[in-house]
């Protein structure tokens, strides 16, 4: 049976890093998230989830749009069709690769 | 690791956790019905009930734009809105049936409880579906709030004494007075529930 320690060490870290997991899972969950109620859910502090964002839109997972919303600047963010159909993949391999952790053994 | 299943569950019911927006309607349903219980007779003067109506809206506006300012919008999935509107007018179409089958007391238990308390668990098993979770607890003071609704349906079995010892002409407005302080709780819980799954920022800014 192939070690399903190595496979997680070769995950995607572009999507399997933490934050960008949460927001990716969170922004597949809905149409569109503005930047506070990600910060707000993840617990990040501005700057770094910017930098985050930012290199989820570098990647062409989500989109990013700025607006006005009652003369008040607004950052909307969208998962792109990339973007889900990453993070579904990257959930059915987490999912699979919890199966296979659970019924591994060393073999001699 | 992010907790996945709470994630898709605090995005994908954003809306119904945000519950201080059922407080008004909760205390509004708790007053006119206390008022209700005082008349003598059937009630000429409006005022009250309307005034408290306007209020109600005007604090549930209010708290939507606290909600948008402090924790953000999001837009739900096109799906789940459609499906959430029809599960409502249909509900709210029983449950003014249900209304109506209580005011002429055909059966000794309320009927208005049971079918409120009944959608409440098909929109618990709905918050739960949509987010695809599997602890069903995710949300544990929502699933109290929902029993206590369902045995509201039975207080009037407790008997005439202790509904007029309590002070209530009749046990509907008992059931419906103690379904109004149930959806105060419920919202209230399921703020604190958003408020402490979403707290301000966590970490410092390292710029």
């Amino acid at each position: 049976m192939d070690n399903p320690f190595e496979e997680l060490a070769g995950l995607d870290r572009l999507i399997h890093e933490p934050a960008r997991l949460a927001v990716l899972t969170a922004l597949a969950s809905c149409k569109s998230a503005d930047f506070l109620f990600l910060q707000r859910l993840t617990g990040l502090s501005g700057g770094n989830l910017s930098s985050h964002i930012a290199k989820l839109e570098e990647s062409g997972l989500v989109h990013v749009e700025k607006q006005f919303i009652d003369k008040r600047p607004n950052t909307r963010i969208q998962i792109s069709e990339q973007g889900r159909k990453a993070v579904r993949e990257h959930w059915k391999k987490l999912d699979q690769l919890g199966g296979k952790a659970r019924e591994w053994r060393k073999t001699e | 690791m992010p907790d996945i299943e709470k994630i898709r569950f605090l995005t994908v019911n954003y809306s119904r956790l945000q519950g201080l927006k059922a407080v008004p309607w909760g205390l509004l349903m708790f007053v006119v019905v206390i008022w209700s219980n005082a008349q003598h007779g059937p009630a000429r003067d409006l005022t009250l009930p309307l005034l408290l109506l306007g209020a109600g809206v005007v604090m549930y506006a209010a708290i939507d734009g606290y909600y948008q300012r402090t924790f953000g919008r999001i837009e739900p999935a096109g799906h789940a809105l459609f499906v959430d509107v029809i599960l409502s007018t249909g509900f709210s179409a029983i449950a003014v049936g249900a209304f109506i089958l209580d005011t002429r007391s055909i059966v000794p238990v309320n009927l208005f409880a049971l079918v409120f308390a009944v959608s409440l668990v098909l929109d618990y098993y709905r918050m739960l579906h949509l987010a695809g979770a599997k602890r069903a607890a995710i949300f544990p003071v929502g699933l109290i709030c929902i029993v206590e609704i369902g045995l509201a349906a039975f207080l009037p079995l407790l008997g005439e004494g202790v509904w007029r010892g309590i002070g209530f002409r009749s046990p509907i407005f008992f059931v419906y007075a103690v379904i109004g302080i149930i959806i105060t709780v419920y919202g209230l819980a399921g703020h604190l529930y958003l408020a402490r799954s979403m707290p301000a920022e966590r970490e410092a800014d390292h710029g």
